[in-house]
């Protein structure tokens, strides 16, 4: 199972995850590979929550192992 | 005597369609469907600088009302990432009523009208009289 059919799970058994208009965005992006839209995405999201990118993907690797 | 033939002798041997067994997802619990979002989210704030990102919900629009009700700030999450931000302020109960400048001119003309016709109609009445003479 890649992260792919994951992501899509997850999106059709959570209605909420269905409706939040990020998702809907982000899924859309990831099906048509655009990585500098998801790149963009995910700085926004940084910026408003306060947070710096380089520390939140440091995070997301140490998650994963890497 | 007859020599004993198999029935199934000539016939093709039937084999199932091949299957791929496919790896089964395992399954997650089932969530309870929830209905949708009918409130509205938010709170009563005293000021606005101590909301954050994290006030705002990913589901709809969160309204934030000052205590003292002199402003509400409505905020949602783009598509984008982004949060909109709109900002309400009461209106005023004392303000003077809007007055419509085509409204406002009609009336002038009117007025100038009514002037008009009652410099000239009397002049016209005494003009007849005299041609009558």
């Amino acid at each position: 199972m890649n992260p792919n059919m994951i992501l899509n799970m997850i999106f059709q058994r959570n209605p909420q995850m269905r409706n939040n208009p990020i998702v809907q965005n982000a899924l859309s992006m990831m099906q048509s590979n655009n990585i500098n839209g998801l790149q963009t995405l995910a700085q926004n999201i940084c910026k408003e929550k306060g947070a710096d990118i380089n520390q939140v993907q440091q995070q997301i690797k140490q998650f994963f192992g890497n | 005597m007859q020599p004993f033939v198999n029935p199934m002798y000539f016939q093709q041997p039937q084999y199932q369609p091949y299957q791929p067994q496919m790896p089964q997802i395992p399954s997650m619990p089932s969530q309870s469907i929830q209905n949708p979002i009918t409130g509205i989210n938010g709170k009563w704030v005293d000021s606005f600088e101590s909301l954050t990102a994290n006030d705002v919900s990913m589901q709809g629009i969160s309204v934030f009302p000052k205590n003292d009700l002199s402003e509400i700030i409505c905020k949602r999450w783009n598509a984008n990432g982004t949060i909109e931000t709109v900002l309400y302020l009461p209106q005023k109960g004392d303000t003077e009523p809007i007055i419509d400048p085509i409204d406002e001119i009609k009336r002038s003309i009117e007025a100038l009208n009514e002037k008009i016709d009652k410099v000239i109609k009397p002049t016209k009445a005494k003009k007849e009289v005299a041609d009558e003479s």
